[in-house]
């Protein structure tokens, strides 16, 4: 439910996963084809003959601080730098999308601005929630989907509910909440056993 | 639901199927480790210091030399290499499809995890069997459901009405992908069951 892109992230692992096969089959082709092997002596070695010489013919000017080299390991190092930031914007854009509002209405009604945040939704019915014994913990969020808001009522069942119950249970919760809202938002009902449902007792209740 | 449909669509493709994040925050973080590295290797060559593992004319010599290093060494690195990059294309072009199932109902869209399934399925076959509910196993893929039952022993089980129970059951779950229902009896019975 979160805005997580998640092409980009197929893309990138894809790209990864390109790179690392080409330099695993580059280097089994080395050591198992002769003939490849040959050529690939002879091209590290001009490549290297090469880079040196780009080298050896940008030293930094005299007068700079105590470094010594070539001032093309900057333009490097200035890479190295972009690159590492865009893979940290990246890792840091995945699991966003939640929103503090569920409804906002500007100059819409008659007595001004209308601001209902998500706190009031995810209260209402993670209360009504709580009391209801087939179930371990409830657990509600707020998203924004294609510019709407959306609730993700996350719930962990006891053991041995039917998923059918637990559903309807929750779907009342959500049209008394409907009721109270005056209006209908598109929500998730997101049921799990996980480790809690796990160790408690088989329930009894039908 | 039908005001919202595409918005609906969006939601359970997205609760369905793996984002991926996982795989791609890894490499991400195994590139940033690599980049930090060969900056400081090379920040350190620029001071005239000795480098952390390898200087810059160290790595490419390194890359140079792997023609004339161990055959069988280098191959067995390459074939890993292949391997894992293969296992990446996979892992980036296959669905993903998580462990879980929709439901139909007519408010929210509903995603149920396999588990809660089994869970269930597993009460109902061990009540209809006459067992306690440790003594049902369930197994729930994306197309089946897969009852075993250990019986207690000396007794003989109604296959065909735990068959019946579970499979009156998946109906009454209303599954947006319905399941084939399967009951198998463990040949060894438990005393006690």
């Amino acid at each position: 439910m979160n805005s997580t892109n998640r092409i980009l992230n197929r893309i990138f692992v894809f790209l990864v996963g390109l790179l690392v096969l080409t330099g695993g089959a580059t280097l089994a082709l080395v050591a198992l084809v002769p003939l490849v092997r040959d050529s690939w002596t002879n091209a590290t070695r001009v490549g290297i003959d090469r880079a040196t010489r780009w080298l050896q013919a940008t030293p930094f000017p005299e007068s700079l601080i105590p470094v010594s080299g070539s001032w093309l390991w900057l333009i490097v190092l200035a890479a190295g730098v972009l690159l590492i930031a865009v893979l940290v914007t990246f890792c840091l854009r995945q699991g966003q999308g939640h929103t503090g509002r569920i409804v906002s209405l500007n100059g819409k009604t008659s007595s001004g601005a209308v601001v209902i945040e998500s706190r009031v939704a995810e209260h209402a019915i993670q209360d009504a929630l709580t009391n209801r014994p087939e179930l371990v913990a409830s657990h509600v969020s707020t998203y924004r989907v294609k510019n709407q808001s959306a609730l993700k009522v996350a719930i962990t069942c006891r053991r041995g509910i039917s998923p059918r119950e637990a559903s309807r249970i929750v779907n009342e919760v959500l049209f008394s909440f409907d009721n109270l809202l005056g209006l209908q938002l598109p929500a998730l009902v997101q049921i799990s056993g996980g480790f809690r449902a796990r160790t408690t007792n088989a329930a009894r209740i039908r | 639901m039908t005001k919202y449909r595409s918005t609906y669509q969006r939601i359970s493709r997205r609760e369905l199927y793996s984002p991926r994040s996982v795989a791609a925050i890894t490499l991400a973080i195994l590139a940033i480790a690599a980049c930090l590295w060969l900056m400081i290797e090379i920040v350190l060559n620029l001071l005239g210091r000795p480098g952390l593992l390898a200087t810059p004319a160290g790595m490419a010599g390194a890359v140079a030399g792997v023609s004339s290093a161990p055959p069988v060494f280098v191959g067995g690195l390459g074939l890993t290499g292949a391997l894992i990059g293969l296992l990446l294309l996979v892992v980036a072009v296959t669905p993903g499809r998580r462990s879980r199932h929709l439901l139909e109902t007519e408010r929210a869209a509903t995603i149920v995890d396999n588990e809660v399934i089994a869970s269930a399925l597993a009460r109902e076959a061990a009540r209809v069997a006459g067992l306690a509910p440790d003594n049902a196993r369930v197994t729930v893929t994306p197309r089946s459901a897969t009852v075993h039952l250990t019986p207690t022993s000396g007794t003989a089980i109604d296959q065909q009405a735990v068959l019946t129970a579970v499979r009156e059951q998946i109906e009454a779950f209303g599954l947006l992908r319905s399941l084939h229902a399967k009951v198998v009896v463990v040949s060894t019975g438990r005393v006690g069951g």
